[in-house]
């Protein structure tokens, strides 16, 4: 427990580690500004503005429409006009103009959808705060190895099992605490957002939202173990991120080499995504159930939020497995 | 037989990389006593670290017994290393903390009140730059405080790998002065130093190793030996130096002057007497650590073995053990 408190004490006064910290908590808050800007109500100036962009449209495009409308009206069946229509040049510029936008399509601007905004929001602020936690543990360990702090620290802690759970445990504690501190206060945000727009959320999306919150705070808690286990073992910040730019660069590549029914099942990402948004749907031609004669039904794979979670967790146990024996056996420079 | 706080048989370290092994340590054995202060010499690269390496539990042994306060090491270092202090190479803290911050995590992680690091940074007059950023600090500041981390302990064994290095004289004499002071207060030293004039002043015993391999461990006073050569000024050296070797002396010529092998200057002083040539200086000439260090070490460089018979030293692996060579 002492540890514990120690090595807290030291992930909170890491530079590096503050850095990230706030990066989670302040970047989620801009996805959430961007998301407010983006869905802000339509005003009476955005309408009129809309209106006079399509009068000049019009006004410009008025020529070309004339010369289509003539055509429409001599060719009609070349327009898809049966020619036995009875008001031909009717129906010619209902096609020609009756397309044209009006100004709430021109503004071109959603409304806010809790359900649906809210999950693309926390989905995409969940996989930033998990990199940001993996960065964490990885930068957090990468220090003590590149100061030499860590033989220092072996002087007074002898026992390298609980220092490196002292440490696991604290950076566990540490993404815990960043993902909450940034899940709560975006969430409190777009609680603000709805409620200042006047947009109900009802007590199903927020239910949904707290699952998310959950399942993207678990991921954080396993990327920052991930990050800390792996530069243990390979005692180097930059090692860490050299192996994962591969893993992400090539390590789908490499699965989809394999001979495997199912190489998607097995991708990283897809994996990520099953745990961030309680399962993945993907499509595979490769897939032997995939015929375009059934309408490409049987293209489709999934991945459960269960199957992410057990490969995740299976790669961060092997990650841990060979940690913590090395860190164990090898000599400490 | 004195009490044992350090203690290795046949200590063993090979180094493997990339398929090829490189020897470090070779069956060393090493003995110093509680009490004092004990130099621990050898050339570059002859193991002195990796040996202090291996009794801290930073790096495994290839094969050997190690003992701290008789406790056997590694698998009784969490119960000694309460006791035991170190430096090893050069100091290692977190460069971004201050380095208040830095002893702060060590002496929580040991459960050590807060006070007593205030208590080591005025030891090491350190109070006044606790706030620095360690990354700031100057090298002095950086030894100093490797040693308050050290002191936060109240350590009975100080293991000081090259304590001085990079110290300006004031630096270092403030750094003898903590090791003459620690080991009055009953701490025992193991100082691993390049320095052999510090190693001859500061210690009271010495072990010298070469190729990972003990060459000779004593008290400094032994290691030195006793004189072994008399420096003679005559008026006429040609003639006194005729007399001496014909009366068995062994002489030679130095800068006008006479040395003459032997410990019994009365001899000498007789035989030149008898042929009425009388002294205008009589002088036992002692050896220094440094020569006594590059006599043991002459070959180490060139890689060849270190010539055990030379001069009045005891070699472990020639005589009784280490326990007899530290009598």
């Amino acid at each position: 427990m002492r540890l514990l408190l120690v090595e807290l004490r030291r992930l909170s006064w890491r530079n590096a580690v503050r850095l990230l910290s706030l990066a989670a908590v302040v970047i989620p808050l801009i996805m959430l500004v961007s998301l407010a800007w983006s869905t802000r109500p339509v005003t009476d100036a955005d309408l009129k503005r809309a209106e006079a962009e399509i009068a000049a449209m019009q006004a410009e495009n008025a020529d070309m429409v004339a010369q289509d409308l003539e055509m429409c009206t001599q060719h009609p069946r070349d327009w898809g006009i049966d020619p036995d229509t009875a008001d031909v040049e009717a129906a010619c510029t209902e096609q020609m103009v009756g397309w044209a936008p009006t100004p709430e399509e021109w503004v071109g601007r959603q409304r806010l959808e809790p359900a649906q905004h809210g999950m693309d929001l926390g989905t995409q602020a969940g996989g930033m705060v998990a990199m940001l936690a993996l960065l964490i543990g990885a930068t957090y360990a990468g220090a003590d190895w590149q100061s030499g702090s860590m033989s220092n620290q072996l002087l007074f802690e002898p026992r390298r099992g609980r220092v490196w759970l002292a440490k696991a445990g604290g950076v566990l504690l540490g993404a815990l605490a960043v993902a909450a501190t940034s899940a709560a206060l975006l969430w409190a945000g777009f609680a603000g957002l709805t409620a200042w727009r006047d947009v109900e959320v009802t007590g199903a999306v927020w239910r949904e939202t707290l699952e998310l919150v959950g399942r993207t705070g678990l991921l954080a808690m396993l990327a920052a173990v991930g990050g800390y286990a792996l530069t243990m073992l390979l005692r180097s910040t930059v090692g860490t991120l050299g192996v994962l730019f591969v893993l992400g660069l090539a390590g789908s590549m490499i699965v989809g080499l394999l001979p495997l029914a199912d190489a998607q099942r097995w991708f990283l990402p897809h994996n990520v995504l099953a745990v961030v948004q309680d399962g993945y749907r993907y499509y595979d031609w490769e897939l032997p159930t995939c015929s375009e004669m059934d309408g490409e039904t049987g293209c489709y794979g999934t991945v459960t939020l269960g199957e992410g979670v057990r490969f995740l967790g299976a790669l961060l146990v092997l990650t841990m497995a060979m940690s913590l024996p090395s860190f164990l056996r090898r000599d400490v420079p | 037989m004195p009490q044992l706080v350090i203690e290795t048989r046949g200590l063993r370290k090979v180094f493997r990389h990339r398929g090829r092994s490189r020897v470090a340590v070779r069956d060393l054995d090493l003995a110093v006593p509680a009490g004092g202060v004990h130099g621990f010499l050898g050339p570059n690269g002859s193991g002195k670290t990796t040996t202090i390496r291996m009794l801290l539990g930073l790096s495994r042994a290839t094969s050997g017994r190690m003992a701290l306060f008789g406790e056997e090491v590694p698998r009784r270092l969490p119960q000694v290393m309460p006791q035991v202090g170190a430096v090893v190479e050069s100091p290692k803290f977190s460069p971004n903390f201050t380095g208040r911050q830095n002893l702060l995590l060590l002496s929580r992680s040991i459960g050590v009140p807060d006070s007593q690091v205030d208590e080591a940074l005025a030891t090491v007059s350190l109070s006044g730059r606790d706030g620095d950023r360690y990354k700031g600090y100057s090298l002095g500041m950086k030894q100093r405080l490797a040693i308050a981390a050290t002191l936060l302990k109240q350590p009975q064994l100080l293991i000081l790998d090259e304590p001085t290095n990079g110290l300006d004289p004031a630096g270092i004499r403030e750094i003898r002065d903590t090791i003459r002071d620690l080991a009055g207060a009953g701490v025992t030293v193991l100082l691993s130093s390049h320095i052999l004039a510090e190693v001859q002043q500061v210690c009271d015993s010495a072990t010298i190793i070469g190729h990972g391999r003990t060459l000779a461990s004593g008290p400094v006073e032994d290691l030195l030996g006793a004189s072994t050569a008399h420096r003679v000024r005559l008026a006429d050296p040609d003639a006194g130096a005729r007399v001496l070797t014909a009366a068995g002396h062994v002489v030679r010529r130095e800068d006008g002057l006479l040395l003459v092998d032997g410990d019994d200057p009365a001899a000498i002083t007789r035989c030149l007497a008898d042929a009425g040539h009388y002294l205008a200086e009589l002088a036992p000439v002692r050896q220094d650590l440094e020569a006594v260090f590059l006599e043991l070490t002459r070959g180490e460089a060139m890689g060849h073995g270190p010539d055990l018979g030379a001069g009045p030293l005891e070699s472990p692996e020639a005589g009784t053990g280490l326990e007899g060579a530290l009598r």
